[in-house]
């Protein structure tokens, strides 16, 4: 009965204990210095809490007023005051009237000059300007024409500099991530070109919007070579091409269209490599079926 | 129906004179002269019917803490935030410290005042209106282990204030304490 637990302890100083268990705690404080210890602190608390809360019970208190005041009695008389009230009420609310009405006009007042003045003015005297075709009328992505998008995209790559093509040391790139979202794009079971014997490594896969469509820019980073980006979209009414490399501006860029699936490598390399690089790419896709 | 308003029965004599006590619980309950008075308003309406309430049977007094806490768990639950709209008030604490190392003194008034509830009126019922385990674990609808596990954690929390403060030797006094003999007979 040696390893007591404070609660016990408690029970035993509050007098909440058995006489025959109260005795034996009082003999074993008597001869365990440990116990002796716990019981004199708890003491030291107890006394604390017992003035305290002690002196708060035996407190002279104030009660609030109108305590015992019933739901009924506060209905009669807030029935009696409605009553009371009731002519005054009606005739504040008839000298209130002309004053909403007043509110009302003015509120119309200025509403229809701000509509007069802004945009009815605007609306009046603005030449008809024709607006622009709704996205029904413009061409689809089918019919425009197929070099058409080469261009486009190196375009949209010239606008990333090369700084945010090279990758901070620390960059994770999650293969099969970039692996799911380039498969859904092309709903093809599409792996991304492996380029790490030309000591190309993945680092980044990032999805955007041509058009219609959606498109995948996979940026590979080499520790001597300058990135290399791929572009991937989908080519629904494209036949297979065959790899063409073509300088557009400052940007050299290969393309082909395999299987339905467009595809763009660029870097800043000559046309030779890129082509070789885009047939390391053809060689590792899926061959059709 | 009886109304308290119209009719001076027993029952409605008897609550107005443990109104007083009612009230000191609902403080320390809420910590908040506020919300105090509408938790004492709230318990005395549910009691209204209670015709056979007496001022000196204890077990109606337990009965009527008993209520105000359930009252208050509910507006707790209701409301976990009610006091950040009500802000704890211990100065309605720190008037309580008349005597001893503590008088007047405003943080031990804060520590009370920042206790859980629950803990607090567990201490309350127990050295203040001097319940036993029995019924202090029945007002605050605790089980008998839960009860003694929250007034021991109020004591060491209690224990490690005073040392922080270095309290502990001016409270350690003879004339503070107190044997098991004198607690069983409190608490008989």
């Amino acid at each position: 009965m040696t390893n007591l637990s404070d609660e016990f302890l408690l029970a035993y100083l509050d007098g909440q204990l058995e006489r025959g268990q109260s005795g034996e705690v009082a003999h074993l404080t008597s001869v365990n210095a440990e116990i002796a210890r716990r019981v004199a602190r708890l003491k030291r608390t107890q006394a604390q809490l017992v003035e305290s809360f002690g002196a708060f019970a035996r407190e002279e208190i104030a009660l609030p007023r109108n305590l015992f005041q019933t739901e009924e009695g506060e209905g009669r008389q807030g029935q009696k005051g409605k009553a009371n009230s009731q002519p005054a009420a009606a005739k504040a609310a008839r000298r209130k009237e002309p004053d909403a009405v007043k509110k009302m006009l003015f509120v119309i007042a200025v509403f229809a000059g701000g509509l007069l003045g802004g945009y009815g003015a605007t609306f009046l005297n603005a030449p008809h300007a024709a607006l622009p075709p709704k996205d029904t009328d413009r061409p689809p992505a089918a019919m425009i024409p197929p070099t058409s998008w080469v261009g486009d995209i190196s375009r949209f790559h010239s606008f990333f500099p090369r700084e945010t093509l090279t990758p901070y040391p620390d960059a994770i790139s999650n293969p099969e991530l970039i692996r799911f979202q380039l498969s859904k794009i092309t709903a093809k079971a599409l792996t991304p070109p492996d380029f790490s014997r030309q000591g190309y490594t993945l680092y980044r896969g990032q999805t955007f919007n041509y058009r219609q469509d959606r498109m995948m820019q996979l940026t590979y980073s080499s520790k001597t070579e300058p990135p290399l980006t791929l572009y991937a979209l989908p080519a629904v009414e494209l036949q297979d091409s065959p790899i063409a490399a073509q300088a557009l501006g400052s940007n050299r860029a290969a393309s082909w269209v395999t299987d339905r699936v467009r595809f763009l490598l660029t870097a800043e390399k000559s046309e030779e490599d890129l082509k070789v690089l885009a047939l390391v790419a053809q060689s590792q896709m899926p061959k059709k079926p | 129906m009886a109304s308290f308003g119209q009719i001076h029965s027993r029952p409605r004599d008897a609550l107005h004179s443990v109104s007083a006590r009612l009230y000191k619980f609902a403080i320390v309950l809420t910590v908040n002269e506020e919300l105090a008075r509408a938790l004492l308003r709230s318990t005395l309406k549910a009691l209204n019917t209670r015709k056979e309430f007496t001022e000196d049977d204890r077990d109606h007094l337990t009965g009527a803490f008993r209520r105000m806490c359930a009252l208050w768990s509910a507006k707790l639950a209701e409301d976990p935030n009610i006091h950040k709209k009500c802000q704890p008030d211990a100065r309605l604490f720190a008037a309580a410290m008349p005597r001893g190392p503590l008088a007047g003194n405003a943080h031990f008034a804060k520590f009370i005042a920042n206790m859980p509830s629950q803990q607090r009126a567990a201490l309350y019922l127990v050295y203040g209106e001097s319940c036993s385990y029995d019924e202090a674990a029945d007002v605050t609808a605790l089980h008998m282990m839960a009860l003694m596990k929250l007034l021991a954690r109020g004591h060491v929390a209690l224990s490690h204030w005073l040392d922080h403060r270095g309290l502990s030797d001016g409270a350690s006094r003879s004339d503070y304490d107190m044997d098991a003999a004198t607690g069983r007979e409190r608490a008989a």
